[in-house]
């Protein structure tokens, strides 16, 4: 177990750990032992997992050694993410790139990808991305509304 | 992962054991549908009650498993979890799919006398 952190409070959760799926998985369970309402739960593990496999295959190209800092803080709002790594950068402007998917097609042409980030920007609020000094900062906000409506 | 099914006359109930579908098995999951849904009865139905989370890789793998489904033979789910409605609903996919509340409401009389 090299998740270095532990919950600072019920308020704060800060976890340092290595880009391998198991050190992933765990962080994610980590998370999820927060506590969190059931419809917090789900929203927050639909967004984190697709966040998380984003940075082990595209920004580290499954090397597992990559470092990952994830630090979650609740808010009356609701819970602000921060989520760094030191891999690869992020396409331009890729997480607020709206892929429309046509559903009116043949069988055959429907869309086998393409959801991740369409799942992140329809769960989150202030989605921010930024390369800063050999970094991918990501930030957003899972709004305590979005919750309760989802 | 293991995916088993039984057949009725009419229909052959698949049902997935796994709690997740990621992109750690999405590719199994592909491969093992298209072995048993390419033959058997008309209608398909997948049991997702075991299935507490999909990811973006499990939806793709769901949808290339129906895509590959051979004409005239149905694709259909059932039991879906609250969270697993949740990603086929933002995505939009709940309007492709026939999702049914449970394998029961989907056979309605039962695997031997459904139709």
């Amino acid at each position: 177990m090299q998740n270095a952190a532990k919950p600072q409070s019920d308020q704060k959760l800060h976890l340092k750990f290595p880009s391998d799926n198991l050190s992933v998985r765990q962080a994610l369970q980590q998370v999820l032992g927060l506590r969190l309402s059931l419809d917090e739960k789900s929203v927050v593990e639909i967004v984190l997992a697709e966040v998380l496999n984003n940075i082990v295959e595209h920004a580290y190209q499954e090397r597992p050694t990559g470092r990952i800092d994830l630090t979650i803080e609740r808010h009356t709002a609701g819970l602000d993410f921060l989520v760094k790594d030191e891999g690869l950068p992020l396409p331009k402007d890729l997480p607020h790139t709206q892929v429309m998917h046509d559903l009116n097609c043949a069988k055959d042409d429907l869309p086998e990808g393409g959801f991740g980030w369409l799942l992140v920007r329809e769960l989150t609020e202030n989605l921010h991305y930024e390369w800063r000094e050999g970094q991918n900062i990501l930030t957003f906000r899972i709004a305590a509304d979005t919750v309760a409506q989802n | 992962m293991q995916l088993n099914y039984q057949d009725g006359p009419a229909a052959r109930v698949i049902t997935i054991d796994n709690s997740r579908i990621d992109a750690a098995i999405a590719i199994k999951f592909k491969d093992q549908m298209r072995d048993i849904t390419s033959d058997g009865p008309q209608r398909v139905v997948v049991d997702m009650t075991a299935v507490d989370f999909i990811d973006s890789s499990g939806l793709g793998a769901i949808v290339a498993a129906m895509k590959q489904v051979p004409d005239g033979r149905s694709f259909e789910l059932a039991g879906l979890s609250k969270t697993v409605s949740k990603v086929f609903s933002l995505t939009r996919m709940d309007t492709v799919f026939t999702i049914h509340d449970s394998v029961d409401s989907a056979l309605d009389g039962g695997l031997a006398t459904a139709s």
